[in-house]
């Protein structure tokens, strides 16, 4: 047993950590901008974009990929660690779509040509993707998917709906899921497809979140016309690599980070205040200091798991339940301790911590859902890894 | 990072494992819930024996020095079948503090009886009011020609009824509730002044009030130095919460375990009640704390196996730990309904230790205000 990272990851921590400080203004990271305000923020949208390439160019960004693509397979544990310093540090630079996912995905299941194609802009962090999963009638339900994708002989046509599209705004390319097969069984006739977002009759509608800021969209396909080399995997087998996906770097690593340097904010905002001499007080920032640490050591044992080849069954789901619900306490404590403050939106230069405390507290509740509602999560780890029985259906 | 044991780990957990469902089924277990003792001197000794006494000591003492991991992983077992007896106080509240305070005398004259079975020792620390902090203590130690004097009443001390040795924490000086000015003292459990009266508890531990009454002791059974005890209490105070959240831990397993089974076995409405959704979230609940329990503990342990400065470390442990076996056992409860409540039923062995441990060594808003400390945060 042994609950020290070696000499390496303490050096690549810390020599990230102050790589982030020198590109950022001073003081950035009491900010804690997280991953949602890269699509919800032009600034944030804009150093994010300049930090990525710079991150590339010391060979962190794409460093988990393998040698042979843009990478040197670093551990999970020194992706995770620098997960948790983008998070901390309050710089969303690494695009959990294009290098978390469409990298991985192509290496896995692409053809040469688009593993040519895409994966240099990605790892030089010049390019920003969505995910075209979730639909209007498809969402925990992801394989109800009414988005269709006909072959007419020359090439694929596709119409549907994509809703809740993370960050499509700022998106060059889209991958989304669409049903190829028409008589096929559900789950077996879906197909991932991938495509510019400027192709011809792709519509990105915004949708407003309730703090009014633009992180998700509608993207509408009316006749897109996607040739085949766009296929990515095999057609109808698109089911097996989402799925695969949903265990891709969705620990939710970076609100660990955020969260971390929250409870500092909020220490150094109760010592300032006098607050801090209040017994509520300090057991509630003791007690997120707490969860902090269980999530902590629960994201670094799967790390741990993953980089010595040993099972992980149920820890992953874990993870991602109690990091949700840790950040929504977390955010939820601060707003209290702030109280009516913790109203005033950044905007406004009396706005305590920034104005940022609400703000994060909304995104906290959106962040739950993403990439599997709690409530699936938990239907999983007790149906698969649990074994207990399944509930009769209708 | 390494959360895994080792193959002797593995192989001691095992065999703990087995030998403790083998010689302590619940029949054993209800036998020594009624019996005076608590334990059986026999299957003390077969501890012994196994060398599970002196597991953390010196092999010059008759010992294995294994580590506090290794501690952990036998705790656990031992809190999986809910094992009544000294041996946590014997090891943890006795052994440790000696093994790293006492001389060289007073390990010679200790430890082998330790590792041997021939000892066994508890602290008392606590006094009526049941608190865990150097303001509460108000046993006075006085100097006299010989030694000191020990006067006043400790109470919640674990098995002094049945202990050889006990630690005392009595005030020599200084101002009252100060953290200076108080030693710990080796007193012999047979001397004159001592009496000792076993409470009936809700969880069977047996639980002492100790009187002493003008209790002579020698000054040479001072453990550590004179007027600066608290620090020696501290530390132990942090072996035991994590040792406490070791057994916790297997308390916590089992009742999950045996919930686990019984949600898939017993059918209401035609159907397992663990097909229902809500039972399935419960379980889910449960097993997160568990886990959560596991990571947060063993890294305590580590630490402090480690001789690693822990103070957050381990008070983020019991802290957690209170509240997550708190919760485990509620939605156990939840998930047997009545017949759990039973006294035939083995959950209710682990239902009665839970407030118990949730408290000793301290609750889990003792040790937030520890980790507040720890944290920064300004009085």
């Amino acid at each position: 047993m042994n609950f020290r990272f070696t000499k390496e990851q303490e050096e690549f921590r810390q020599e990230l950590r102050k790589f982030l400080v020198e590109e950022t203004p001073p003081d950035f990271a009491k900010y804690m901008y997280g991953t949602m305000d890269v699509a919800a923020n032009d600034e944030v949208s804009e150093l994010s974009s300049k930090i990525a390439p710079k991150l590339a160019e010391k060979g962190w960004l794409t460093s988990s990929w393998p040698k042979e693509w843009f990478g040197r397979g670093a551990s999970c544990t020194e992706k995770l660690i620098m997960a948790e310093e983008l998070g901390y540090c309050g710089v969303p630079a690494r695009d959990m779509y294009s290098i978390g996912m469409v990298g991985p995905m192509l290496i896995e299941w692409g053809t040469e040509e688009q593993k040519k194609q895409h994966l240099p802009s990605i790892a030089r962090g010049e390019v920003l993707w969505c995910q075209g999963f979730s639909e209007p009638d498809a969402g925990s339900d992801m394989g109800a998917c009414k988005t269709t994708a006909v072959w007419n002989g020359k090439e694929y046509v596709v119409n549907g709906q994509k809703t809740w599209t993370s960050q499509a705004h700022r998106a060059k390319w889209i991958f989304f899921l669409a049903k190829t097969d028409p008589e096929a069984p559900k789950y077996r006739n879906l197909t991932i497809f991938i495509a510019p977002l400027d192709t011809p009759g792709i519509t990105i509608k915004p949708i407003i979140s309730m703090d009014g800021t633009h992180h998700f969209s509608d993207v509408f396909f009316d006749d897109v016309r996607i040739p085949k080399e766009n296929v990515l995997g095999e057609v109808n087998k698109g089911w097996a690599v989402a799925m695969a996906l949903m265990n891709y770097d969705r620990t939710l690593m970076e609100p660990l980070g955020q969260i971390k340097r929250l409870i500092e904010v909020m220490v150094e905002y109760v010592n300032r205040t006098g607050d801090s001499k209040n017994q509520v007080v300090r057991q509630k920032l003791a007690q997120l200091a707490i969860e902090t640490e269980v999530c902590h050591l629960l994201a670094y044992k799967i790390a741990a798991a993953e980089d010595a080849k040993l099972p992980i069954v149920n820890e992953a789901s874990m993870s991602k339940i109690m990091n949700a619900e840790l950040m929504r306490h977390a955010t939820g404590i601060a707003t209290e301790i702030v109280g009516l403050g913790s109203q005033l939106t950044e905007d406004e230069t009396d706005a305590p911590c920034l104005g940022r405390l609400g703000h994060l507290h909304f995104d906290s509740i959106a962040n739950a859902f993403g990439a599997g509602t709690i409530e699936i999560q938990k239907n999983t780890i007790a149906r698969f890894g649990l074994g207990l029985p399944r509930e009769p259906r209708g | 990072m390494d959360f895994t044991l080792t193959e002797e780990q593995k192989m001691l957990k095992t065999t703990a494992h087995d030998f403790l469902v083998d010689k302590y089924p619940r029949e054993v277990l209800k036998e020594m819930e009624r019996s005076e003792m608590g334990y059986s001197q026999q299957m003390w000794q077969e501890m012994a024996d196994l060398g599970w006494i002196g597991l953390l000591l010196p092999e010059k003492y008759g010992g294995s020095e294994m580590s506090f991991i290794d501690l952990g992983v036998l705790l656990e077992e031992m809190g999986y079948v809910c094992l009544m007896g000294p041996f946590f106080s014997t090891v943890v509240l006795g052994a440790l503090p000696i093994l790293n305070f006492g001389s060289e005398e007073q390990k010679q004259e200790y430890l082998s009886k330790i590792a041997s079975g021939k000892a066994i020792f508890t602290l008392a620390l606590v006094e009526p009011h049941g608190k865990y902090d150097a303001a509460s203590i108000t046993v006075e130690a006085i100097r006299d020609k010989d030694g000191y004097v020990i006067d006043g009443t400790k109470s919640f001390v674990p098995n002094a009824h049945v202990a050889d040795y006990i630690l005392c924490v009595a005030r020599t000086s200084g101002r009252s509730k100060s953290e200076d000015g108080i030693t710990i003292f080796l007193v012999n459990a047979k001397s004159p002044g001592i009496s000792c009266k076993v409470y009936k508890t809700h969880s069977h531990e047996k639980l002492c009030k100790v009187v002493f009454d003008k209790v002579k002791v020698p000054k040479e059974n001072i453990l550590g130095q004179l007027d600066h005890g608290w620090s020696v209490v501290q530390k132990t105070l942090e072996w035991a919460a994590v040792a406490k959240c070791c057994e916790m831990f297997g308390s916590m397993q089992e009742a999950f375990d045996m919930t686990v089974v019984y949600v898939k076995e017993r059918k209401q409405f035609d159907r397992p009640i663990g097909s229902f959704q809500i039972i399935q979230h419960y379980i889910v609940n449960m097993a997160m704390d568990v886990e959560g329990s596991r990571v947060i503990t063993y890294q305590a342990a580590w630490m402090l196996s480690e001789g690693l400065p822990c103070t957050k470390e381990v008070s983020a442990a019991k802290a957690w730990v209170s509240n997550a076996l708190s919760r485990v056992i509620t939605v156990a409860n939840d998930c047997h309904a009545t017949i759990g409540v039973t006294e035939d039923h083995d959950l209710h062995f682990h239902t009665i230790r839970a407030k118990a441990a949730e408290v000793t060594y301290g609750s889990a808003d003792y040790h937030r205000e520890l980790v507040a400390q720890e944290i920064g945060l300004n009085f």
